[in-house]
Formats: structure tokens, sequence, C-alpha cells
């Protein structure tokens, strides 16, 4: 039995190493390269979890954008293969997705994700292996030593976001704020963003309150609000955080009497907030639907959007398909399909008009630079997808850093956050 | 140990298995990344050998905790830490992997694990549930909460760069292969033996002297050298740590693999590890419920296959082999 | 620093915490029936929350009247709750093994949240308060807004009703002695497991009402049930295992100690409650209020 056992062993081990060794061998010729007649481009979004209605529109506006390039004869003569994957939101599963995509899909491209956290992983997972990678999201990825070549974000920098609705704020409504904020480092930025804007256009700073994510009951909070009376509250989150708030801050009469401004919100939050996201209620998003009524790009995204799915797109489904465009135009535009480098290179600086009014794609860091969008509530009288109005649309050039100050992560480094 | 004849009549529970199971799982591992994808497959060795040790508590000895995402974490943030950090070696990295999260289980346990069964579930939630939230907000500097460990530099071990993917597979494969066969001769050993007695009857052990305490005890340490090795591991493999690996749903996952698999069978995390992770990997590509066909298939298995799939078919197998006898 | 907020502050963080204790009280006492009479730990419990307040939304939408929909939404919930207990819970009592419910609940935790995302979408279900308990009750400096008033008035009345029915009534008695000595009930002549059934029915639907009460708050959403299971866990332990005083004991303790977390240091309010389950674990294991023997 003994000689029996070991010889097993032997064979086993031979067998290992002999593997083994052809697959290193394997391994030694690397093989990413584009097949003959197709790009493979693949994309990640949070199909599960709780903003799984964010990633379809991701989803969805990429499948629009495919097709239609597909149909003029794809880039440069491929037609382009589009493969997604579910994130679930989970950065781990974000990662396994794309090492699937690029290690067993072969795909030339990676696009997506929603969560800014994951794109920091992505953008350096992409960097590691020299994929150009799209990001769909808010992200912070185009600041500091996150920068890298094969990384571009297509929604805005968060401190964006926060310098649009700040300036709106204190341009139209008053000067004393107080905040809830979100206790994770998106968060933090868009409070970073008002402070600075604060600072600068004399804004009264009254209070800050940091709450963890998941936060059900904001009631606690807004004792301390009511109590510093200000002119409006700021919203630093998103989600089910943000209805939550807002549906207390209307149960507690708060919607009734001050002005309450969402950094960043949603069409599905403010149809899931209901009557409460009233006339006093105000929100940033980086694409509303009723852009269509300025710009005929935005009418006809919207309504080949609409004719395709029913619904109009969020802002998530104009990044998406703004993002895949560019991917593609800049193949274009470089004449490869191969050089990584040379595509990204043709990404930078690019100028385009496609779903608002006119865009670039900044070569420094590789951030769209696009407006921000301001919207307000209609409380009873909103209907189907009437859900707001306009009342502001802020450009792009306005709310982002110099380049030289986004590298250093200036001036927002410097910002002290309250307690 | 003493005379231990007496507890080993004990019927059902494994005896351990023959070594041409062992060898048999190990070539399996070997050819795995031929059937399905590199990331895949390699997910799956790390949480067999999450797994081993969780099934070792669970399956062997029948403490069930729900806050082994704690150590699982911890490990990888150990070893995340060191990586970046320290620019540890990966050797290192694992160790500190390891070190940390039985430190954790030695506090826990000594606390804890008196603790009747359901009690004891719940209390490893709460302090896998603190450690997640800590993690998320007070210790963010740390930490990086939300975002994860990033910057964390490429592997090389031995100068083989752990970046390549099989490269990666293999490596992992190694250490899974050590951890099957240390496993396997734990489970011989009389500690081991002890330990399929313990379960089938406490009492009984605790009338023959034994100090059921520290059994349950041991074996949560050594749980967590599992976990906290599989974490570590983890990280080597995605280059990055999530705050999800703290998450209670990472506990309940393994949880769910476990019982899947068929808790105590030695091949039970391997099998659970697989299923779940294939089930979970196939059904998205179809509908992004994958939730709802995992929990029913799992609701379905409590109800009807308590010892999941191993557990099912050694019953059948065994059912089968006296059918025979009699005949 | 407690010097510059105005007491009128610290009474209303207080009041709110109580209102948020409420809440509690009502998931935890409907685990604490659970467990004390079929011994079984719900994982599900937040699940049922939630099936609560989905069920109070399409009360609402049917109906038009809160009041109506709250009384719908736990009626709807209970029987849900008892098909789910004599089809995939009762097989396993007989299995003796206390983990096998648990985790059974913990599957449904995980599947029924889907299943409703499939049913009523992804996008949750706003639920308005009603009118008739909106604004505030002004007293002295003080602004109660009247819906906090509400929970903490009407969980106070549940919680005397369920009192009532438990001490006076026969089924009462019979549950009681059914938490006690279920063998014993049972060579009495008692269908102990209809008893079962009618427990498990009330414990849900306790779960039910808590998530009703909570959806004009946070709005209907699939996965709201998680962190509610999480929070019914805590206040049961801390209160004790079996213990309905010390639900409600527990129910308020851990909403006021949340409330004034998140006041002092936000960032600690999550970690607060856990780290008052695991101190009680460990220094009094059976709870404020649970008796020995159960842990």
């Amino acid at each position: 039995m003994r000689k029996k056992k070991l010889s097993r062993l032997i064979v086993l081990a031979v067998m290992t190493l002999s593997f083994m060794g052809l697959n290193l061998f394997a391994i030694g010729t690397d093989s990413l390269h584009a097949q003959d007649k197709t790009i493979k481009y693949g994309t990640m979004h949070p199909l599960t979890g709780v903003y799984a209605v964010l990633g379809r529109d991701q989803m969805r506006a990429t499948e629009m954008a495919v097709d239609e390039w597909n149909a003029k004869g794809g880039v440069l003569g491929h037609k382009i293969e589009w493969i997604h994957r579910d994130d679930q939101l989970n950065g781990a599963v974000a990662l396994r997705r794309a090492k699937e995509l690029v290690e067993e899909e072969k795909c030339d491209f990676i696009g997506g994700t929603l969560s800014g956290s994951i794109s920091l992983a992505m953008n350096e997972f992409a960097c590691k292996n020299q994929i150009p990678y799209v990001a769909y999201c808010m992200s912070d990825m185009v600041l500091g030593s996150d920068q890298c070549k094969y990384g571009a974000s297509f929604m805005v920098v968060p401190y964006s976001a926060s310098l649009a609705v700040s300036k709106y704020a204190f341009e139209n409504v008053g000067k004393r704020w107080f905040s809830i904020t979100a206790d994770y480092r998106w968060g933090h930025s868009l409070l970073e963003g008002w402070l600075w804007q604060s600072d600068q256009m004399g804004g009264e700073f009254l209070g800050n309150v940091y709450a963890p994510l998941g936060t059900t009951d904001f009631s606690t909070y807004y004792a301390k609000i009511m109590a510093a009376n200000p002119d409006f509250i700021v919203m630093n989150n998103l989600g089910a955080d943000q209805t939550a708030a807002i549906k207390q801050a209307a149960e507690l009469g708060l919607t009734k009497r001050m002005k309450v401004f969402c950094t960043k919100t949603a069409m599905h939050t403010i149809k899931e907030i209901g009557d409460a996201y009233n006339e006093n209620v105000m929100g940033g998003m980086t694409f509303f639907w009723k852009l269509s009524e300025k710009y005929d790009t935005s009418k006809k995204f919207v309504d080949n959007f609409m004719k395709r799915y029913g619904a109009p797109p969020e802002q998530d489904g104009d990044c998406g398909y703004v993002a895949t465009n560019l991917l593609f135009m800049a193949i274009e535009k470089a004449g490869t399909v191969t050089d990584k480098e040379k595509i990204m290179d043709a990404l930078e600086d690019l100028h385009f008009t496609l779903t608002k009014g006119p865009e670039y794609i900044r070569g420094c860091d590789h951030q769209r630079v696009q407006s921000y969008v301001i919207v307000k509530g209609k409380g009873k009288k909103a209907k189907d997808w009437d859900i707001a109005d306009i009342v502001a649309e802020v450009p792009g050039e306005s709310i982002i850093m110099s380049c030289e100050d986004n590298a250093k992560k200036l001036p927002f480094i410097n910002v002290k956050l309250p307690k | 140990m003493g005379n231990q004849n007496g507890l080993l009549t004990c019927k059902g529970g494994e005896p351990a298995p023959r070594p041409t199971i062992v060898a048999g799982t190990v070539a399996f591992l070997l050819f795995l990344p031929l059937a399905i994808s590199v990331p895949l497959a390699t997910e799956i060795l790390i949480w067999t050998i999450f797994g081993l040790g969780f099934n070792i508590l669970l399956g062997y000895t029948g403490v069930l905790s729900f806050g082994h995402a704690a150590y699982f974490g911890l490990g990888a943030y150990a070893a995340g830490l060191a990586f970046r950090y320290w620019h540890a070696s990966v050797l290192t990295g694992i160790a500190l992997g390891i070190i940390g999260p039985m430190l954790l289980a030695c506090f826990i346990g000594a606390l804890a694990i008196r603790r009747r069964g359901v009690y004891f579930a719940m209390i490893s939630l709460a302090f896998g549930q603190m450690l997640y939230f800590m993690a998320l907000s007070p210790l963010k500097h740390i930490t990086r909460g939300e975002d994860g460990l990033t910057h964390i530099p490429v592997m090389t071990f031995f100068s083989i760069s752990l970046n390549k993917p099989l490269y990666l597979y293999y490596f992992i494969f190694v250490i899974t292969a050590v951890m099957l066969f240390l496993t396997w001769r734990f489970l011989q050993s009389p500690f081991g033996k002890l330990l399929q007695a313990f379960r089938e009857n406490e009492e009984r052990a605790k009338a023959c002297g034994y100090n059921t305490t520290l059994i349950k005890f041991f074996s949560l340490v050594v749980s967590a050298f599992y976990a906290g090795l599989a974490g570590a591991l983890n990280t080597v493999y995605l280059g990055y740590v999530p705050l999800t690996t703290l998450f209670w749903l990472t506990s309940g996952t393994m949880v769910m693999m476990t019982i899947l698999g068929g808790r105590g069978t030695f091949l039970g995390p391997l099998v659970g590890a697989g299923v779940f992770l294939f089930l979970q990997n196939t059904i998205s590509l179809f509908t992004p419920r994958w939730e709802l066909i995992v929990g029913s298939i799992f609701v379905v298995i409590i109800l009807l296959f308590p010892a999941g799939i191993m557990g099912t078919i050694q019953e059948k197998v065994a059912a089968f082999r006296m059918a025979r006898q009699k005949t | 620093m407690f010097a510059d907020i105005p007491w009128t502050v610290i009474v209303l963080q207080l009041f709110f915490g109580l209102a948020l204790g409420s809440i509690y009280v009502l998931l935890a006492s409907g685990m604490s029936i659970i467990f004390g009479l079929l011994g079984v730990v719900n994982f599900a419990h937040g699940t049922f929350a939630m099936l609560g307040a989905y069920a109070v939304f399409i009360a609402i939408s049917l109906s038009g009247n809160f009041f109506v929909g709250i009384v719908s939404a736990i009626i709807i919930v209970a029987v849900i709750g008892a098909v789910t207990e004599f089809f995939l819970l009762k097989p396993l009592y007989v299995k003796k093994d206390e983990l096998l419910p648990l985790l059974l609940t913990f599957g449904l935790s995980v599947a029924v949240p889907d299943f409703m995302k499939i049913v009523f979408g992804l996008i949750g279900k706003p639920v308005s308060y009603p009118e008739s308990l909106s604004g505030a009750m002004l007293v002295g400096p003080f602004i109660f807004p009247n819906y906090r008033l509400f929970i903490i008035i009407f969980t106070l009345a549940i919680l005397t009703f369920l009192w009532l029915f438990l001490k006076k009534s026969d089924l009462g008695m019979i549950i009681r002695a059914a938490t006690q000595e279920s063998e014993m009930v049972q060579m009495l002549g008692v269908n102990v497991s209809r008893i079962w059934t009618i427990g498990f029915s009330i414990g849900v639907g306790l779960a039910a009402l808590a998530g009703a009460v909570a959806a004009p708050m946070m709005s209907a959403t699939p996965d709201m049930g998680v962190e509610m299971t999480m929070v019914a866990f805590v206040v049961t332990v801390v209160g004790g295992l079996g213990s309905l005083g010390g639900a409600i004991v527990g129910g308020l303790f851990i909403g006021l100690v949340v409330a004034v977390a998140a006041f002092i240091a936000g960032e600690y309010a999550n970690v607060s409650m856990y780290f008052c389950m695991a101190v009680i674990l460990l220094v009094r294991p059976r709870g404020l209020f649970g008796e020995i023997g159960r842990e």
C-alpha cells in the first residue's frame, strides 16, 4: 500500500510540473490582440443590488450606442462585440468580472461601473494591464496619483457637482446653510466642494452632520438643523439615504419652510420620494430628459432611448452612451484598433456634441468637461416622468479646476472638514 | 487523549476519506482552469480554503459562526496593509493575514465560545458587523473605508509575476493542495476523530471527561487560520481589498456554501464553493435575479437535503452498500 | 460640549430616540415571541417587516386610508407568516437541530427581497404620511412631529393589547405555558403545533407593523429588511431572548443609544448598537430580562 501511495504521488507531481510547464509556455506569448474582424468591448454594471435601476440604464445606453455604431458598419470596419456583466456593486465581484472580461473574453476595452470606489479599483486594474477603461460614474480617479493613461471619466468629478449647486444656492436662495453628509469619501468630497465655495461666496456654514451609509432615521439630525435655522439644507447623499432624508424632512415640515439642495439626485429617487419632493427641493444631475426642450441632440437621444426602452434615460444612461461613443470616436480618430496608447491620445481634447451642448474630454486628466443640471421638484403636480423642472444648466468649464490643481487635488485637499 | 474506543462507535459522520479521493480532488483542481474561467477557478480555490476551516467549525464541531467574514476580512486587510505600506513579500503578507485573525478568534472565543449554538451565532454576527462598521467609518483612515484598499503593488513570488492569471492560479493551487492534505491528516488524527464524536453527542463527550469548551475554542481558532489565509490570498488575487470582505453577506455566503456542499464532509467545502460560485456566475448571465434562485435552492436544501450535496451522496452510497450487503 | 446645545434640542433628541425605539420594540417583541415560543431565531424577520411596508403601500393604494392600510398589512403578513411556518418551518422541528430553522429563514431573507424586485420593480414605492398625522404638536418650546407621537402612542397601545392578550386570554395563557414547557402543554391535550403557527404569525405580524409604520419615513424598498433584522437581533439579545419586557426595555434603550450616538459622533452610530449587544452578551448573556438556561 505504501509503495502504491508513493508512486501515485510521484505521478501526480510529474503531471503537475509538466502541466505547469506547458501553461507557462503558453502564457509567455501574450495574447491580447484584437480579433481580425471584431472589437470586443466589455462593460460592468450593478444589475443587482440597490442601484440596479441605474445599472440597467447604463447597460441600455451602452447597448444603444453599440447598435448605432454597428449599424454604421462598426468602427474602422470592425464590428463591435459587446459583453456586459453584473458587478453587483461589489468591488470583489467587479474585479472578477474585469479579469474575466480581459483575461477570458479577451476584451480590448472595458467600461462601466456605478460606484466611485469601484471605479478607482477598475482604473488601477486598467493601468496595470494597459487596457483602456471608460468610467461611467462620478469618480475621483482623475485626481492626484490615481490619474493614469488608460482611464477616462465620463461623469463629473464629485466636487464639480458641489460647485454647480452651491453657486446656484448662494446666488438664488441665501447664505446660511446646514448639511447632511453621507459618511464616506464621496460624501466628503461633495462637502469639501461646498465648504470651499461657501468661503469664496460669503456663505455662512452653520454645521454638518455625518450620516453613516444606510441611515434610515434622520430625525435626530433634523433636530439640530431646526435649531440652527438655515436658509437651506444641503444633502450630500443619494439613493435610499436621500429618500429617507427628504421624506423625513417633509414629515417634519422642513420642506415647507426652507429649501433643500441635493447635490446629486436621480430620477428614480425623485419618484421614490413622491410628493415630498416639492418645489422647495432641488437637486443636481448631469442629465435630465427635459434638456430635449433646449437641445436637438438631447431630443434625439431621449427619443431614441424612449422608443427602445419605454422610459427616459437617467443621467447614468447619458454617461454610458457618451462614454461608449467617445471610445469608438477615439478609435476612429486614432485610425488603429490595436495601439491602445494612440487611442487614448486621440481621446484627449476630443470635442463633441452628442447629448447636450458642445463638450470635450480634457487632455491632461481624461475628464469629460460637461454641464451640470439643477432641477426643481414638482410635488403633487408630478405625473409619470414629468417629475421636475430644470432651473439651471451650469457650464462645465466653470465647475472644473485646472489641470495642475486636479493633479494636486487642489484646492479641496486643503479644505478642513468639520468633525 | 486516552482511551477513545467508546467514542469511536459513532454512527453517521464521515470516516476520513481515502487517499484516492484526496488525490483525485487535487488532480481535478489541477485541470480546472481548462474547464472554467481562470478568475472563477481561482475564487473557488480561495473559498475552498475558507470553507475547509469553516467546515471544521460547523460541520465537524457543530458550531455555527455567522461572523466569519471578520476573520476573512481581517486577513485580507492585514495582508493588504502589509503589501501596501511595508512592501512585504507575498509570504510575509500571508503570514500576517493568518496571525491577525487567529488572535481575533482567541479573543472572541475566550469571551463567547461557551454560549449555546444560536447565541454564539448571533454574537459572532455582532462582532462581524462591528468590525465592518469600524472599518467603514471610524477607522477609515487606515482601511480607506468604503473605497477599500487600493494601490496594492503587483505581487511576485520568487520573480514570477503573480499578475498573470494562470501563475496566480497555480500559486494558490499549491497552497490549496497543501491545505487539503493537512485537513485530511487533521481529520484522521485523534483530535479529528474526537471532533466527530463530539458533534454526534456533545453531552457524552463531556461525560467522558473532555473539555468541550476547549474543543470548541480550538476549532474556532483553527477555522480562523483558514479564513485568514483565504482572506490574504484574496488580496493577492484581487490586488485590492474591498470593504465587502467584512460584510455579513460574506459570512452568509460561506454558510450557504458549507450547507450546500454538505457540512461535515471532506469535499463539502469544495463542492459548495464550486456550485455556489458557478451558479452565481452562470445565472447572472441570464437574469440579475440570481439571489432569488440561489436563496430558493438553499431553502429547498435545508428542507429536503439538509446533508447537502456530498452528505446526501454519501448517505445514498452507504444505503446502497448496506442493501448490497444484505443480499 | 453639551453646554452650548440648547436643552430643547436634547429633549427633542430623546423624543426622537423614543420614536425610533418604538419601532425597534415592535420588531424585537415579534422576534422575542417567536424565539420564546418556537425556539426559532428568525433571520427573515426584517424581510417580513419589508413585506409589511409593501402591504401597507398596496392597501393604501386600494383603500386610500392609512389606518386601514396598517391593519391590512398586519393581517396579510400574519397570514403569509402562518403559511411559511406551516410549510417551511414545521418539517424542521422534528430534526431537533436548532440551527436548521435559522438557516432556512436566512435563505428566505436572501430569496424573498429578490422576488419583490421582480414583482414590484427595482424602484421603491413611496408611502405618504397620512394627512391627519402631519404637522406637529407645539408644547412650549418643543415641536413634536405628530407622526412620531403617533408611533410612540400606537406602540404603547399595541404592547398593552399584547400584554392583556397574553395575561388574560385563554389563548394567551396557553402561549405563555407553551413558551415555558411545550411538552407539558402537549401532554395536556393542547395542539401545540397550532400554537406555534399562531405564535409565529403574531411575531411576524408585529414585524410587519414595524415595517408599515416605518414605510412613510423611508419608502418601501426590497432591501429595507436587512438592517431591520440586525436591529431586531441586537435588541432581542440586549433585552433577553424570549422576554417581552426585555424587548421593550431593550428597544427603547437601543433607540436612545443610537439617537445619542448619532448626535454626538455620527460615525459611531451603527457601531454603538453592536457594541451594546457584545457587552451584554459577554457580561449578562441572558440579556437584561432574560431567563437563565436559555443561553
